[in-house]
């Protein structure tokens, strides 16, 4: 039978129409997703002391829903201590915070932006502010009331492990019969495991794009936890996350360099004992030098590198209320004052008066050349107040200092941001400078001023002197210890630690384990030292007290 | 036959053109929505898009005196590169720079004001051929349009870019020197053709 042209010629144009209808309409709705995108995301411009609590910095981490129900579906990762030991917020030493509107605790807010790139999203995500390290809880006694501190480094929180927990979430599958490969099964975590229990818990429903962006976020996270098993291995989860063994780092320690070992320069990174306790972060205008061994001088630098350890990148470090809240931040935390003593701790005994005059010259004979002295409601500094003070010299823990790449990580720092950027860095402001990249005997720690001392415990770098009283040396530094949720001790002004492990206090800290050395900073006088004074002492932590 | 503006365009001709513009568009507006910066992203492809539709564009162009059919995809992928160009220039002034005179500040008086001439001129061209009879057009403001648009492309893509644009650059400028080279060669002058 023959073809009828006719007909042919109409088929051939009706499919001409239908691909130029069906394109007209792809893009009518691809103008739709782009004009709704530019209202998913509104702009908030917060003053200082909001920036500081509640601004991201760039460190969207997951969407709010499956923050709020991980915990409900990953109970074996996100309360590794049982049920009886408390919440996960409990358990990984975070803050619970009754005015944060989603119910998350302090330091976690909500934005519109998604992870990395700061792009609008349709579901709000859960981002790490300044707070959630700077924010403290002490108490001295279980069960006593806690005062809550802003300012010094958290000393229950424990980040590594939490984001093991969160891993390990995203990455278990559903069991698979004997002899099939793991990966052939199922990811337990999905959109309808996450919508059913959100809905459960909120009564809220989420709508299709917000169920559209937790798929595709869902999808690329764990691309890229798979794709970097072959470089840093499997997150351990199940319970193990806040083991000494699994993750070394411990609660009030960061691993300073990691993240930007990783994400900017690539390296593995593992193993790296270069163990950092979060810094106290009061009248920072008073300091010339940031990180503990003073390897940045710049205060926008210090915070965007910090913001960049924490997750952010270069991209989303370029959105406006990012860039705001970092900015305010910085000066929320140029004249934060620390609290007093007494403020803190009402009911303790107050330093006798007499002990602190005789304190202060013990003081100023001993510590005022380094770290320098309160003066009125400013600091005199000392003759060495800023230097960066070489190991050999002040003989504590070497690892933060002497890790391989230490000495190229300025210049892959200084490369990161294009030179267009908000936060781009002047090369002078990250040491070591080029000259200095190989010279080992420059590397140390800064001596920086000291206020608030009894909020900077537990002492030294790496966190491995729990009070006041042991690190001048009026008492024996313990060898191990036990941390966590600590109990303040306000007679030796620091953290107390229990005589074996309980629920609260879980983490056994090691000193001899690396990086986690509680040696040398023997100032006045070494335990050891003919010459040591312990009434001269106990009158100087008299007046550490009221610093 | 002059061919120097679009005739009895076809449905066809039409659709030859509207497929790969439309499906440039909606890749340069979505794959960034996978990840990396979406706005920059999304200024990015757009002009990686116009790349690919100025090749058509101006290839056919050259040869637009052997129909009017080759004339008329000329003149409409043209067009689609137009439309395009005009996306990536609205993202890039007002999405990623703070409006005209923050893209001057960005990109500095020459980038900026070669760009800007060339929106302005590509724009006039379009609307001369899509409006004007064909006694009012011009080959002269055909050919001016076209040069500066292969040379600020050639010369962006394949000087001040590095990477796989440069690698686009190089063959989009690659193909079209190799078309009018051909056209060169197979050029004859009215006379003898007539004859």
């Amino acid at each position: 039978m023959p073809v009828s042209r006719h007909r042919l010629n109409y088929v051939w144009r009706t499919a001409l129409w239908a691909c130029n209808a069906v394109l007209l309409v792809a893009l009518g709705l691809t103008g739709l997703l782009v004009y709704l995108e530019g209202r998913w995301a509104t702009p908030v411009f917060r003053d200082a002391p909001e920036a500081f609590r509640h601004g991201t910095i760039g460190t969207e981490v997951m969407p709010l829903p499956v923050a709020l129900v991980l915990p409900d579906l990953f109970p074996h990762h996100f309360q590794p201590g049982g049920q009886e030991a408390g919440s996960w917020v409990e358990q990984f030493g975070f803050l619970d915070d009754p005015e944060n509107p989603d119910g998350l605790p302090v330091g976690f807010t909500a934005t519109n932006y998604r992870p990395l790139s700061a792009a609008p999203s349709p579901v709000r995500f859960v981002a790490l502010t300044c707070a959630l390290c700077h924010t403290s809880e002490l108490r001295t006694s279980d069960g006593g009331t806690p005062v809550r501190v802003l300012g010094p480094g958290s000393v229950s929180i424990n980040l590594f492990a939490w984001l093991d927990a969160f891993q390990a979430s995203l990455l278990e599958r559903q069991p698979v019969p004997a002899g099939r490969a793991k990966t052939d099964a199922p990811f337990t975590l999905t959109v309808e495991a996450i919508t059913a229990d959100y809905e459960d818990r909120t009564g809220d429903s989420l709508g299709l794009m917000q169920r559209i962006m937790i798929g595709m976020w869902l999808g690329q996270i764990r691309d890229r936890l798979e794709g970097n098993i072959a470089r840093f291995d499997e997150p351990y989860g199940n319970g193990r996350s806040r083991d000494e063994d699994v993750t070394p780092t411990g609660p009030t320690r960061t691993l300073a360099f990691r993240t930007l070992l990783r994400n900017v320069m690539h390296y593995p990174a593992n193993d790296l004992p270069i163990h950092s306790k979060i810094a106290t972060i009061y009248n920072q205008g008073w300091r010339e030098r940031a990180q503990f061994d003073g390897s940045i001088s710049g205060r926008e630098a210090r915070s965007s590198l910090a913001a960049v350890a924490a997750g952010a990148t270069d991209i989303n470090l370029a959105n406006p209320e990012i860039v705001h809240n970092i900015r305010k931040a910085i000066e929320y935390t140029i004249s934060l004052a620390p609290p007093r003593f007494e403020e803190v701790f009402p009911d303790a005994d107050l330093p006798d008066p007499e002990a602190v005059r005789r304190g202060q010259a013990v003081y100023r004979e001993h510590c005022l050349a380094c770290h320098g002295d309160r003066s009125g409601q400013g600091w005199e500094p000392g003759a060495r107040t800023h230097e960066v003070i070489p190991v050999a010299e002040i003989g504590t823990d070497l690892q933060r200092v002497m890790f391989r790449h230490y000495g190229e990580m300025p210049d892959a720092l200084y490369r990161y941001f294009p030179r267009e950027h908000p936060f781009a860095l002047d090369r002078s402001e990250i040491f070591p400078q080029p000259e200095d990249a190989g010279n080992l005997d420059i590397r140390g720690y800064v001596a920086g001023p000291i206020d608030g001392a009894f909020l900077r415990a537990p002492y030294l770098h790496n966190a491995s002197v729990l009070t006041l009283a042991e690190l001048i040396n009026l008492e024996p530094r313990r060898g191990q210890f036990y941390r966590g949720w600590n109990l303040y001790d306000t007679d030796r002004a620091g953290l107390a630690s229990p005589p074996r492990r309980d629920g609260l206090r879980y983490f056994r800290f090691d000193t001899s384990a690396p990086g986690n050395a509680n040696t040398g900073h023997d100032y006045p006088w070494a335990i050891d030292d003919p010459e040591r004074d312990p009434a001269a002492l106990a009158d100087l932590l008299a007046y550490l007290k009221t610093l | 036959m002059k061919h120097d503006k679009p005739e009895a365009i076809t449905l066809a001709q039409f659709t030859a053109m509207s497929v790969p513009t439309a499906l440039l568009i909606l890749w340069a507006m979505l794959a960034p929505e996978l990840g990396g910066d979406l706005e920059l992203g999304r200024t990015r492809l757009t002009i990686w898009a116009t790349t690919f539709l100025l090749v058509p564009g101006l290839g056919f162009w050259l040869f637009r005196t052997r129909s009017q059919a080759v004339a008329n995809l000329s003149y409409l992928f043209w067009t689609g590169a137009w439309v395009v160009f005009a996306l990536h220039a609205y993202w890039a002034i007002f999405i990623i720079f703070n409006g005209i005179p923050d893209t001057f500040v960005q990109q500095g008086p020459l980038i900026a004001g070669g760009n800007f001439l060339l929106l302005t001129v590509w724009t006039i061209d379009v609307l001369m051929i899509w409006l004007l009879p064909a006694r009012f057009q011009s080959f002269w403001v055909q050919l001016i349009t076209r040069l500066l648009a292969f040379l600020i492309f050639a010369v962006t893509l394949v000087v001040l870019r590095g990477g796989t644009i440069q690698i686009l650059g190089f063959v989009f400028a690659g193909l079209l020197a190799a078309g009018a080279l051909v056209r060169a060669i197979v050029q004859v002058p009215d006379a003898r053709m007539e004859a």
